[in-house]
């Protein structure tokens, strides 16, 4: 551990001379043998008796009676020399010329060492690392993170589906008058399914709360005019008194009448003021309680679905009235299509029931596809055709419900304000009521 | 001899040690050892009861213990499913030379990538009606508009999950693992696979 000296200058060669001359004269080294001066090399090194090269303050033992100095009780003391060396540093050598600096910096590597082999036993033996051959991939894996993530991925599909449910647009059943339809939307277009008999494009109308196509059919000799919708919310079925009362007095046109409203698709209703009976609710609001004792209702609840119940006291037992499900009532009848099969009842057959039964008659009728939001309004033209026949044809269809309402020159669809079916006796009648569909966006 | 040598002599010392440490001697047997097929029900039936830190004891160098509970209405639901779907069969004899053994398992489990279509399809259907009803606790109005709130829309994926859950069997995969086990430190050790971890967490395809 001792640096070479090197390139020491002259004085600082004296002196070293000096120093040794002194080391020697104590041991009794003879100058004559021996001249430090002549001998010294500027790298620090000194020929000696054997010619072989030395180092100033050598430690090796065959140096050290000439070199190191006399013994503590020659009184002599090496000071401690600090000089440059060949790396450039400051070595400091003691008595001994040993390296005191190399002396602490040896000895801390070797603690260094030992402290790390023995940190590195302790790591490698006990613990098994040592025997653990394999690991897979997993063994990185956390099971908590992995299931969360798995879960999380599950729940993420599912939710992205849901919130692509459009917003579902509601319509206070007070509000007077409902947004106007975007005049735009009203269109017409070839349909893969619904078509006209004549081939020409069918009625279209789509918003984000309101979907309506109405077409033409050909059956049994007569016109069908069919008009289906789907509605996003029930509260968009409405139905609308003349000047909000049952009276003969209050009638007017049905184009008149949806004309007043914003409309897309509507149709003549059950002209409740011609009859003095007949249970009649709208938008929650109980109108009229007398009964006739025989009539079907068609009840329209907060859900939007149809149902019927007898036009008697009854009614107002039922479940679905106390709990204030109803929203509309229509009172004419007699249901069509009850769960998807035609109503047997002698409604349809009776040649004295109301509506005219058995007589080939236009016919108008509100229908619904299961429990959905989806609705088929239908209505036959002259020369038209009989209740139960168009309860057959109705059926066809595929409804779940269908309830006739009142027909000949009553019944009459309108679309986009104006009437879309032709009429029979040569044009529309005054009423006192009419239905429709209206839409839910609200208006900019 | 010089500190020099003495620490060479020590480093030799040291990795004469590390040397024979790493190697496969065998060791004296004393006592009744777990055979290799009872190290494997063993880890199964862990499993199949829900035991994961039971089942870490089988279990070389990885472990099936939860850090932290599941959370969420949704999460907590499925995990219990997935618990509840584990079952196992040994399928032949398990083939030991003494330090190696191996043999083939089918494993049952809730395979959610069976149930993510069906689990959709569920919830659009449900979350459709509830906004059509607007349904209390699940939609808010905003803007003359119904729609589902956060909340609402988990509570709907956790009702599609407890309805398609009432034939779960539909849902279940079961497959054939290799199991490779090596005896150490006196007992029979698991490597525990990728697949058969991914399995016990449900399988899901996530793109980690």
């Amino acid at each position: 551990m001792k640096d070479k000296l090197h390139l020491i200058s002259d004085d600082e060669a004296d002196e070293l001379i000096r120093q040794f001359g002194q080391a020697t004269q104590s041991t009794g080294i003879n100058d004559q043998d021996f001249n430090p001066k002549d001998s010294f090399s500027h790298d620090g090194h000194y020929y000696g008796e054997d010619d072989r090269q030395h180092e100033v303050f050598s430690t090796s033992s065959d140096d050290s009676a000439a070199i190191s100095g006399p013994d503590s009780e020659a009184g002599y003391d090496f000071p401690e020399q600090t000089f440059v060396s060949e790396g450039g540093k400051n070595i400091t050598r003691d008595k001994n010329g040993a390296d005191s600096k190399n002396t602490i910096s040896s000895a801390g590597r070797k603690v260094g060492a030992v402290i790390l082999c023995v940190l590195l036993m302790t790591w490698l033996l006990p613990s098994g690392n040592v025997m653990n051959l394999q690991t897979t991939s997993s063994s990185s894996k956390d099971r908590f993170t992995f299931f969360q993530n798995a879960s999380n991925g599950l729940l993420s599909d599912s939710l992205n589906e849901i919130h692509r449910i459009p917003r579902s647009y509601v319509l206070e059943l007070s509000d007077v008058l409902t947004p106007a339809p975007d005049e735009s939307s009203f269109t017409e277009r070839m349909d893969e399914v619904r078509k006209n008999y004549d081939d020409t494009p069918i009625r279209y109308y789509k918003d984000d709360s309101i979907e309506v196509k109405c077409w033409k059919e050909m059956r049994q000799g007569a016109v069908f005019n069919f008009s289906e919708v789907w509605i996003s919310h029930p509260s968009q079925l409405r139905r609308t008194l003349v000047d909000n009362v049952i009276s003969k007095k209050h009638r007017d046109f049905p184009q008149n009448i949806f004309g007043r409203t914003n409309g897309v698709v509507g149709m003549s209703a059950d002209y409740c003021a011609f009859r003095a009976y007949g249970i009649v609710i709208q938008f929650g609001n109980v109108i009229r309680t007398k009964t006739s004792g025989f009539m079907d209702i068609a009840v329209y609840d907060k859900n939007g679905n149809f149902s019927t119940l007898k036009d008697n006291p009854d009614f107002f037992e039922s479940d679905i009235y106390k709990n204030g499900d109803i929203i509309h009532t229509f009172a004419f009848g007699p249901m069509l299509v009850d769960n998807y099969t035609v109503n047997d009842s002698t409604l349809l057959t009776n040649p004295r029931a109301q509506g005219e039964p058995t007589r080939h008659d236009p016919r108008a009728a509100i229908c619904q596809f299961d429990y959905d939001k989806h609705y088929l309004l239908c209505t036959v033209d002259a020369p038209g055709i009989t209740m139960l026949d168009f309860a057959k044809e109705i059926q066809t269809t595929g409804v779940r419900f269908a309830y006739n309402l009142d027909g000949g020159q009553t019944a009459t669809l309108l679309y986009n304000k104006e009437i879309i079916n032709i009429v029979a006796y040569g044009g529309p009648r005054d009423m006192s009521d009419i239905l429709y569909f209206a839409t839910a966006v609200p208006n900019d | 001899m010089t500190i020099v040598k003495r620490t060479f002599c020590l480093l030799i010392a040291l990795a004469a040690m590390v040397s024979l440490s790493a190697c496969d001697m065998p060791m004296s047997i004393v006592g009744d050892l777990p055979e290799p097929e009872e190290t494997v029900t063993c880890f199964f039936d862990s499993v199949c009861e829900g035991d994961f830190e039971g089942a870490d004891e089988y279990l070389s160098g990885v472990s099936l213990s939860m850090r932290d509970k599941v959370t969420g209405v949704f999460s907590q639901k499925l995990y219990d499913y997935l618990l509840k779907s584990y079952s196992y069969q040994l399928k032949g004899p398990v083939k030991s030379d003494g330090l190696d053994a191996e043999c083939a398992v089918d494993f049952t489990y809730l395979d959610l990538n069976l149930l993510n279509e069906d689990l959709k399809n569920l919830s659009t259907k449900i979350g459709k009606s509830y906004i059509s009803e607007a349904k209390e606790g699940y939609v808010e109005k905003k803007d003359d508009a119904i729609s589902l709130t956060d909340e609402g829309a988990e509570k709907i994926a956790a009702e599609a999950l407890d309805s398609l859950m009432a034939t779960p069997e539909k849902y279940y995969s079961t497959k054939t693992f290799k199991m490779r086990m090596k005896y150490s430190f006196g007992k029979w050790l698991i490597y525990m696979t990728d697949d058969l971890f991914e399995a016990i967490s449900g399988g899901f395809e996530t793109n980690d």
